[in-house]
C-alpha cells in the first residue's frame, strides 16, 4: 500500500483502513472526496470528473469529490449500484490547530438507506439475513426505512427452493452471510442468481449471533421469544441478532423503530412460489418485466405510500383462514357499497405523508423540522379517518378504527404548539421553534427584531450629529456592522470613526457602539440556535416516545387504504364479492380476467365458467388450438382464487371458492429466469416440486407440460403426471391441465370420477375458423395449427403444403391412437434415422467415432 | 323474457311513427332503451368521433336466441307489445319495432347476441339492408350492437350530422337523463379512447352527484302522493339554479320527457328564490297509471301528455312547495327588485373597484339646458312626457339606473378581455362532465377572454382571469359559462354576479325616487335613456317607461272602442 506524508492522507488511510469493503465519503468543506481506487470507481459510477490533486509531498492523489448538498443523489446512485458507502464528517471545527478530527458516521448499504433518493415509495426495502445451521436455515427480513422485521425456519434439505420463494416474494436488496458461508461456492453461486440483491459478507457474523437469544431479549425488552414465535427457532434468532447487529454497525446507533420479529408461517399465507409470481405475473409482465400490465398494477388503487407498501404484502402473503379473509371481504363490501364514505377516507389517505419512514429517519437520527410537520399533518388525517370509520359496521374496520390510537390526538397538538407551520429545514438556523414555547428564545427573539429599531435611530443620530445626509448603518458577514460614507464627504467623519475598509467610492468605519450591538445581536443568535437546537431534540424524543402508537397507526392507516383499494377495484372494475370456503369447490360464472380485460373495450372480454371440485371435476384437461385462451383462462380461475384468498371481490359475475393452501402454476417455456438450466429441466423441476408439495387443498395450473422434449417424451410425461394428479389418494389437488397432446382426452374416459374434457370452442365453418374464447365440455377434436400459421401471414405455399401433410399424418395415426401401444406418426425420415442407427456396429468404433455418429443422428434429428 | 315476433298489420298502423333515426344520438338511445328493456345492469357504450363513426352498446341483459337476430332487425318486430291493449299498458322503452330496422337501412349494424342457457352467442351483420348469415361469435350474456357507416349511402343525411363535438353533445342530452333515472345500472361512455362517465351501481343521489356533479348538501329529497300519481326525487338548492336547463329532469314512469310547462310550473314555486333568467336543478319522477299518459305523440317519444294535465300541474307545484317549505327555504326569499339588491350586499368588490375606476357616472344634475316642450314631474317619482304618438311616463330611478347599467356594462365588457392577471395559487374547480368538455372545447374563447384554464380528468386550474373576475367564485361564473356555449349562446352575456354586482353600482349610483329634477335634468335623463341600448326595463327587471300610445288613450276614454 502506498505511503503518505501529508497528514490528511495519513489520517484518510487510517479511517479507510477501518471500512476496506465501504467507498469512504470523505467530508472536506463542502465536498465529500473520494480519493485512490475509490475516486476511479466513483467517477465512473458517478460519471463525475476523475482529478489528481497535488498533495504537497504526496505528489498527486486521484481524487473525485461530490457537493454534500446533493450527496443523497450520488449515494443513491453508488447504492443503487451495489456499493456500500461509509459517510465520513469533519467531528471537529476547521479553525483550530492541526488537522481536522474526523469520523464515520454512518454506512449506507443497499439494504439499509434511509433516503428518499434511494427509496421506492410504495415498495418496501428489505435487508435479509441468512443463518445456515446443520439441520435448518434461518432468514430474517427487516425494512429500516420502515421498520418492519420478520424471520422463518425453514429446512436445510431443499432450502434452495423454500429460500426461492421468499427471495422472489421480499426481493432483499442485501442479503448478509457468515465469512464461512460466504465461502461456500453452492451457497453463494445460488443467491447472485437473484438480480438486485447483494450478498454482504458480515465479518461480525460470529459475535453477533452467538448468544442471540440474549441478544434480542436485551434489544426488544422482553424476557422470552416466545411472543414473536420464534423462541426454539435457533438459526431464526440468529439471523434476527445479525440483522440488529448489523445495522447498529452501519447506522451507528441502536435504533428504537425496528419492530419485534414476528415469525412467518407458512399456515398463515397461501403459498406461492417464483415460477406463480413470475407466471400470473403479480409484480411485472414475464416479457418485458414492467411493472405495467402486472395484477399489482391493475388493481392498485391504494393512495397512500404505507398503504401501497401493504398492499404488495397482501397480494403475496394471501390469507388461508377463512374468518379472515371473510372480515376482509365484509369490509370491502361495506366501502364499496358506500361511496360517500370511501370517497372520504380516500381523501385522508392521499393527504398522508410516509409516517413510517419519517419516523425510520428520526429513529437514525436523519429526520428534519419539516417532518415532523409533515408527521402532524398525517396524523391528522388518521384522526380524520378514526371519525370517519366509527361510521363503519363491518367488524374488521371497526378494529382497524380501535387501532388508531386516540393518544395521538396529544402528540398532534403538541407538535402544533411547540414547532413553526413552515420550520426551516436546518433546526441550527433556527426559525423552527414555536412563539411561546420558551419565554428566553422568545426575548432574544425580540432583542433581534426589535432592535433593528436601534439601528434605525443611531443611523438617524449619526447623521445628524455629522451632518453627512448619506450616511449609511449596513453590515456583512465579513466585517460585520459598519458605517459607510461617501468619498465626497470623508472629511466630516468624526476622530472617533474607525477606518475598516476603503472601496472606490465610499469608506467604511466602526464605532464602538455599533460594535457593542454586534456583539449582542451575534450572541443572541448562537443562543438562540442553541435554544432552538436543544428544544428541536426534546420535541424529537418526545415524539419518538409515541412510536408504537405511531406505527401502529400507519399500520392502521395502510389497512384501510387496502380496503378502500379493494373497494374502489371492484367497484370500477365490476368485481363481484366471492363465497369464500363454504365447500370443497371452486365455482366461478362469468369469470375473467383480471390484466386481460382491461385491454379490451368495455364488456367485450369473452368470460368464463369453471368448475373444480374434489371429486368429478377435480382435473380439467384442457384442449384447444393455441391461440385460442388456454393460458389466460387457467391464469384467470389462479388470479380470481389468489385475489379471494388476499380478501379482494374478483373479476367474476358470481363466484365460490374453497380454500386453498399453495397456487402451482407451471407453464410454457417462456420463464426460465434461472441461468444454466435447459427449458426442459426447469419444466421438469417445476414439476418436480408440484408433484411433491400438492395437497388436496391446492390449485394447480399446468400449461403444456412437456413440451420442452420430444412428442413422445412430453405425451408419455403429460400422462403420467395427469395420471399422478388424480391418483393419488392422499393428494387430490384441483388441477386446471392444457395440453395439446390430444391423445390426454382418453383420460377422462379412465378418470371418469376425477377428470373432465373441456375445449376451447372454435367454430370451423368460418374460413379462417373464428375463435370463440370460450370453454366448452368436451375434448377439441384438433388444433388448427394452421389455421393459425395462416393468420399470422405463413406463406401459403408452406400452410397449403403442411395442410398436406397433416392430411396425411392424421390418417395414418387413426390406428395408433391408442396409448400403451403407441404407434407413433413416423415420417419417412425418422425411420431412415432408425434404420441408420440399427446398422451402427458399435464393436468396431472408437468412442470418438461413436459420439460423433450420435451427432450425426442427432443433427438429422433437429 | 319474451320473444321477439313481428306485429301484426293493424297494431303497426297504429303506431308507425315514420322516421326515426337522425343523428347518432337517436340511434344511441334507441339502442340504450332496448338494453334497459332487456333487463341490462350494465351497459356499456362506445363511442368514435361523437358517433357518427362508430357507435357500440354492450349490454349484459337477457340477449336473444340466435333465430331471433333476423327478425330484431325487420320492420314493425318488437318483443315489447303483440297487440294494441298492450300498447296502452306500456312498461317498457321502446314499443314500435321500428329502430333496429330504422337503422338496418341507413347504416351497417353488427348485432350479436347470447342468452344465459346458450354457452355461445349469434352474431348478424347488416349492411344497410342487407343481411348476413347468422355465425357463432364468443361473447357474454347480453346483447352487444355496433352502429357503423351511419347515413353512408345517404349522404344528404349524412351532411346534416353536426362536428363531432355537437354530436357527441346531445349524445350526452339523451344519456344523461337514462343515467340519473337508472341509478342502480353501471354505465359506461367512452368516446375515441377517453372515458367520459363510468357510473358504478349507485343510489339515487349518489348518481346524481356523479352525473351532475352536486354536492349532497345541495340536494332535496322529495317525495309526495295524491290518488293515482306520486312524484319522487331530489330539487337543487336555489344557488345551484343557473342559466342553463341541462339540469332539468323530468321522468315520466321512468321515461325522460320535455314538459317545459312542467319545468316553468316549477321555477313559478321556487319564484322569488331564484336569481332573474336562472332556472332550478330538479331530477324529478312521476309515476302515473299508463292508462293515463299518452307517449305515443311524438317519433321521438321524448314528450307525454297527460289525461289530466291541470291535476299533474298542481301535484308538481305542491311537491316542489313541500319541500321548500320544510327546508325552510321560503324565509330566506331574497327579491330581485331594487330593495334586495340594496339590501344584498353581495357585490364583487374587486369587479367594483375596476368598474369604477373606469367609469365616470353620467350624472342626470351635469347637463345643460335645453330649450323644448315640458317634461312633468309627479310625486317626485315619474315624469310625464308627451311623445309624437301619445305619451310616456317613466319612473325616475329606473331610467337613470338602467343608464348608469349600461355604462357600467360597457366598460365591463371592455374591461373583461383584457388585464388578465395570474393568481398566485391556481384555482381548481370541478364541474359536471358535460360542463367540462364544453368549456374545454371552447377553451380558445376563454383564452381569448384572459382565462388561462387546464383541463385535467375531471378539474379543471384557473391559473389567470381578468381581473374584474378575480375574487369570485369561479365555479360558479364557470358553469354560467358552459350554460351559455351549450346553448350555444356567446359568452359575452352576462354572468349573473357581475350582473348583480353592476345593477348595484347603478342603483346606488342612481338618482333616488323621491329627488325632485329640475326642468333641465328631466330633459337629460330622457334623452339619454332614448339613446341607451336596453331601454324597457330596469336591471332588477322592472319596467322603466310605460309608453301610451295616442290610440291607447283614447281607448281608455273609450273615444274609440
Amino acid at each position: 500500500m502506498r505511503d503518505f506524508q501529508t497528514p490528511m492522507m495519513q489520517q484518510y488511510m487510517d479511517i479507510k483502513a477501518q471500512y476496506p469493503d465501504c467507498m469512504l465519503f470523505f467530508r472536506l468543506g463542502d465536498f465529500y472526496e473520494l480519493f485512490l481506487d475509490d475516486a476511479e470507481v466513483g467517477a465512473r459510477v458517478l460519471g463525475i470528473t476523475l482529478t489528481a490533486r497535488p498533495r504537497g509531498k504526496d505528489g498527486h492523489v486521484p481524487m473525485a469529490g461530490v457537493p454534500f448538498h446533493a450527496a443523497d443523489s450520488y449515494l443513491a446512485k453508488l447504492v443503487g449500484a451495489g456499493y456500500k458507502v461509509a459517510i465520513c464528517e469533519q467531528m471537529s471545527e476547521p479553525d483550530k490547530k492541526g488537522i481536522v478530527e474526523r469520523e464515520v458516521i454512518r454506512i449506507v448499504t443497499p439494504g439499509t438507506v434511509m433516503s428518499d433518493a434511494s427509496l421506492h415509495s410504495r415498495k418496501n426495502n428489505y435487508l435479509c439475513a441468512i443463518s445456515f445451521g446443520a439441520k435448518k436455515v434461518g432468514c430474517a427480513l427487516a425494512d429500516i426505512s420502515t421498520g418492519s422485521f420478520f424471520t422463518c425456519e425453514i429446512a436445510r434439505d431443499g432450502w434452495q427452493k423454500e429460500l426461492d420463494g421468499i427471495l422472489v416474494t421480499y426481493e432483499p436488496r442485501e442479503v448478509l452471510v457468515s465469512p464461512t458461508e460466504y465461502a461456500n461456492y453452492e451457497i453463494i453461486s445460488t443467491l447472485s442468481e437473484y438480480e438486485n440483491c447483494n450478498v454482504t459478507v458480515f465479518h461480525e457474523w460470529e459475535s453477533a449471533t452467538s448468544d442471540a437469544k440474549k441478544q434480542l431479549t436485551s434489544f426488544f425488552k422482553v424476557t422470552t421469544l416466545s411472543g414473536f414465535g420464534i423462541e426454539n427457532k435457533v438459526e431464526a434468532q440468529r439471523a434476527c441478532s445479525a440483522i440488529l447487529a448489523y445495522v447498529s454497525t452501519t447506522q451507528k446507533m441502536d435504533v428504537q423503530h425496528l419492530q419485534a420479529p414476528h415469525a412467518l408461517s407458512q399456515a398463515q399465507a397461501v403459498i406461492l412460489d417464483r415460477s406463480t409470481i413470475s407466471n400470473l405475473e403479480l409484480f411485472s409482465t414475464i416479457r418485458e418485466g414492467n411493472k405495467k400490465g402486472s395484477l399489482l398494477d391493475t388493481i392498485d388503487a391504494t393512495k397512500s405510500a404505507v398503504g401501497a407498501r401493504l398492499l404488495r404484502r397482501w397480494l403475496v402473503e394471501p390469507l388461508t383462514q377463512k374468518k379472515s379473509i371473510q372480515q376482509r371481504l365484509d369490509a370491502v363490501d361495506e366501502l364499496a357499497s358506500n361511496q360517500y364514505l370511501r370517497e372520504e377516507l380516500q381523501q385522508n389517505l392521499s393527504r398522508m405523508y410516509d409516517i413510517e419512514r419519517i419516523l425510520a429517519r428520526f429513529s437514525v437520527g436523519l429526520g428534519v423540522p419539516p417532518e415532523l410537520i409533515r408527521l402532524k399533518h398525517s396524523l391528522l388525517e388518521v384522526l380524520n379517518c378514526k371519525l370517519t370509520l366509527q361510521k363503519c359496521s363491518s367488524p374488521l374496520l371497526s378494529e382497524v378504527m380501535r387501532h388508531m390510537p386516540e393518544d395521538i390526538e396529544k402528540l398532534v397538538k403538541y407538535l402544533d404548539d411547540n414547532l413553526l407551520e413552515d420550520p426551516r429545514v436546518d433546526v441550527k438556523k433556527g426559525g423552527v421553534i414555536a412563539a411561546g414555547v420558551d419565554v428566553e428564545l422568545d426575548e432574544l427573539r425580540k432583542l433581534q427584531s426589535g432592535d433593528k429599531a436601534w439601528l434605525v435611530e443611531y443611523e438617524a443620530a449619526q447623521r445628524k450629529k455629522t451632518g453627512i445626509i448619506t450616511l449609511k448603518v449596513k453590515s456583512n458577514k465579513v466585517f460585520g456592522y459598519y458605517i459607510e460614507i461617501s468619498k465626497s464627504y470623508l472629511a466630516q467623519v468624526p476622530k472617533e470613526y474607525d477606518r475598516k475598509q476603503t472601496l472606490v467610492n465610499a469608506e467604511r468605519f466602526i464605532t464602538p457602539e455599533l460594535k457593542e450591538y454586534e456583539e449582542k445581536i451575534l450572541t443572541a443568535e448562537e443562543q438562540i440556535e442553541k435554544i432552538e437546537v436543544g428544544l428541536f431534540a426534546t420535541i424529537v424524543t418526545t415524539t419518538m416516545t409515541y412510536l408504537a402508537q405511531l406505527q401502529e397507526a400507519a399500520t392502521a392507516a395502510a389497512q384501510v387504504d387496502c380496503l378502500a383499494s379493494f373497494a374502489q377495484t371492484a367497484i370500477e372494475k365490476r368485481y363481484c364479492k366471492p363465497v369464500v370456503g363454504l365447500s370443497d369447490e371452486i365455482r366461478i360464472t362469468e369469470g375473467r380476467h383480471a390484466v386481460v380485460e382491461s385491454i379490451h373495450e368495455r364488456g367485450r372480454f369473452v368470460p368464463n365458467d369453471a368448475l373444480l371440485d374434489g371429486s368429478e371435476h377435480q382435473l380439467l384437461l384442457i384442449t384447444g388450438p393455441n391461440m385460442a385462451g388456454k393460458s389466460v383462462y387457467m391464469r384467470q380461475v389462479a388470479l380470481i382464487v389468489l385475489m379471494a384468498h388476499m380478501g379482494s371481490f374478483v373479476p367474476a359475475r358470481d363466484a365460490h371458492i374453497s380454500l386453498v393452501d399453495r397456487i402451482f402454476v407451471r407453464s410454457g417455456a417462456s420463464d426460465f429466469i434461472t441461468s444454466g438450466m435447459s427449458t426442459f429441466m426447469v419444466e421438469m423441476v417445476e414439476a418436480a416440486s408440484i408433484l411433491n408439495h400438492a395437497t388436496s387443498k391446492s390449485l394447480i395450473i399446468m400449461d403444456e407440460i412437456g413440451r420442452g422434449t420430444s412428442t413422445y417424451d412430453g405425451i408419455s410425461l403429460a400422462w403420467a403426471i395427469a395420471e399422478f394428479l388424480v391418483s393419488d389418494t392422499k393428494s387430490r389437488p384441483k388441477t386446471l391441465f392444457a395440453t395439446h397432446y390430444h391423445e390426454l382426452q382418453q383420460l377422462e374416459e379412465l378418470f371418469p370420477k376425477s377428470i373432465k374434457n373441456v375445449h376451447m370452442a372454435i367454430d370451423d365453418t368460418t374460413e379462417p375458423p373464428t375463435f370463440l374464447h370460450t370453454v366448452l365440455a368436451g375434448g377439441a377434436s384438433h388444433s388448427f395449427g394452421v389455421a393459425v400459421a395462416k393468420m399470422a401471414g405463413v406463406p401459403a405455399k408452406v400452410t397449403l403444403r403442411a395442410e398436406h401433410i397433416l392430411i396425411e399424418l392424421e390418417a395414418q395415426s387413426v390406428q395408433g391412437a391408442q396409448i400403451g401401444n403407441v404407434s407413433p406418426n413416423k415420417n419417412a425420415s425418422e425411420a431412415t434415422l432408425l434404420r441408420e442407427l440399427a446398422a451402427v456396429n458399435l464393436n468396431t468404433l472408437t468412442p470418438i467415432e461413436a459420439f460423433k455418429t450420435l451427432e450425426k443422428l442427432q443433427k438429422k434429428l433437429k | 323474457m319474451l320473444r321477439i315476433k313481428e306485429l301484426s298489420a293493424d297494431v303497426r298502423a297504429r303506431i308507425a311513427a315514420g322516421q326515426v333515426i337522425e343523428n347518432p344520438a337517436s340511434v344511441i338511445k334507441e339502442l340504450v332503451e332496448n338494453a334497459l328493456d332487456a333487463g341490462a345492469q350494465t351497459i356499456d357504450i362506445m363511442l368514435e368521433e361523437g358517433g357518427t363513426k362508430r357507435i357500440t352498446v354492450v349490454d349484459d341483459g337477457g340477449g336473444m336466441y340466435p333465430d331471433e337476430l333476423p327478425l330484431a332487425v325487420a320492420a314493425h318486430s318488437t318483443s315489447k307489445i303483440s297487440s294494441l291493449d298492450d300498447l296502452l299498458s306500456l312498461g317498457s322503452f321502446g314499443f314500435r319495432g321500428e329502430a333496429l330496422s330504422s337503422m338496418a337501412t341507413i347504416a351497417k349494424i353488427e348485432i350479436a347476441s347470447r342468452v344465459a342457457s346458450e354457452k355461445i352467442g349469434a352474431q348478424l351483420i347488416v349492411s344497410h339492408g342487407n343481411l348476413s348469415s347468422v355465425s357463432a361469435i364468443g361473447m357474454s350474456v347480453g346483447t352487444q350492437i355496433s352502429v357503423t357507416e351511419l347515413f353512408a349511402q345517404t349522404p344528404a343525411r349524412r351532411k346534416f350530422l353536426k362536428s363531432d363535438s355537437t354530436e357527441l353533445k346531445k349524445n350526452l342530452g339523451v344519456l344523461l337523463p337514462t343515467f340519473v333515472s337508472n341509478a342502480a345500472i353501471r354505465f359506461s361512455v367512452t368516446h375515441n379512447t377517453k372515458n367520459l362517465f363510468d357510473l358504478p351501481a349507485q343510489k339515487p343521489a349518489e348518481r346524481i352527484q356523479s352525473v351532475l356533479q352536486i354536492r349532497q348538501q345541495l340536494l332535496f329529497e322529495l317525495a309526495h302522493s295524491s290518488d293515482h300519481y306520486s312524484i319522487s326525487g331530489y330539487l337543487g338548492a336555489p344557488q345551484l339554479a343557473h342559466k342553463g336547463k341541462h339540469r332539468q329532469l323530468l321522468f315520466v314512469n321512468g321515461r325522460p320527457v320535455q314538459r317545459p310547462d312542467l319545468a316553468a310550473a316549477i321555477k313559478e314555486v321556487y319564484g322569488t328564490l331564484l336569481e332573474p333568467r336562472t332556472y332550478p336543478v330538479f331530477v324529478l319522477h312521476l309515476a302515473i297509471p299508463s292508462q293515463m299518459v299518452d307517449v305515443n305523440i311524438t317519433p321521438k317519444k321524448d314528450t307525454v301528455s297527460f289525461i289530466n294535465e291541470k291535476a299533474v300541474r298542481v301535484l308538481v307545484q305542491d311537491a316542489v312547495r313541500g319541500v321548500l317549505e320544510r327546508e325552510d327555504l321560503h324565509y330566506a326569499s331574497h327579491g330581485t327588485g331594487v330593495d334586495s339588491v340594496l339590501r344584498d350586499n353581495t357585490m364583487e368588490e374587486i369587479t367594483a373597484q375596476v368598474l369604477r375606476a373606469d367609469v365616470d357616472p353620467w350624472t342626470v344634475k351635469d347637463f345643460s339646458l335645453k330649450e323644448n316642450a315640458e317634461i312633468l314631474q309627479v310625486h317626485n317619482l315619474y315624469l310625464i312626457a308627451q311623445t309624437s304618438h301619445g305619451i310616456v311616463i317613466i319612473d325616475q330611478h329606473a331610467a337613470h339606473e338602467r343608464i348608469l347599467y349600461q355604462q357600467f356594462l360597457e366598460a365591463f365588457e371592455a374591461k373583461k378581455s383584457q388585464e388578465s392577471q395570474k393568481f398566485s395559487k391556481p384555482i381548481k374547480v370541478v364541474l359536471s362532465k358535460t360542463e367540462h368538455m364544453t368549456l374545454e372545447e371552447h377553451h380558445a374563447v376563454l383564452a381569448k377572454m384572459g382565462f388561462v384554464l387546464t383541463f385535467a380528468d375531471t378539474l379543471i386550474t384557473v391559473k389567470a382571469a381578468p381581473k374584474v373576475f378575480h375574487g369570485r367564485n369561479f365555479e360558479v361564473l364557470l358553469q354560467e359559462f358552459a350554460a351559455d356555449l351549450l346553448e350555444d349562446r356567446p359568452i359575452s352575456e352576462l354572468d349573473s354576479t357581475t350582473h348583480r354586482t353592476l345593477a348595484f353600482l347603478a342603483c346606488r349610483t342612481a338618482i333616488k325616487a323621491g329627488e325632485a329634477l329640475s326642468q333641465d335634468e328631466r330633459r337629460r335623463l330622457l334623452e339619454k335613456l332614448f339613446s341607451t341600448k336596453t331601454q324597457f326595463t330596469c336591471p332588477h327587471g322592472r319596467p322603466v317607461y310605460i309608453d301610451f300610445e295616442m290610440q291607447d288613450l283614447h281607448r281608455l276614454f273609450k273615444r274609440i272602442l
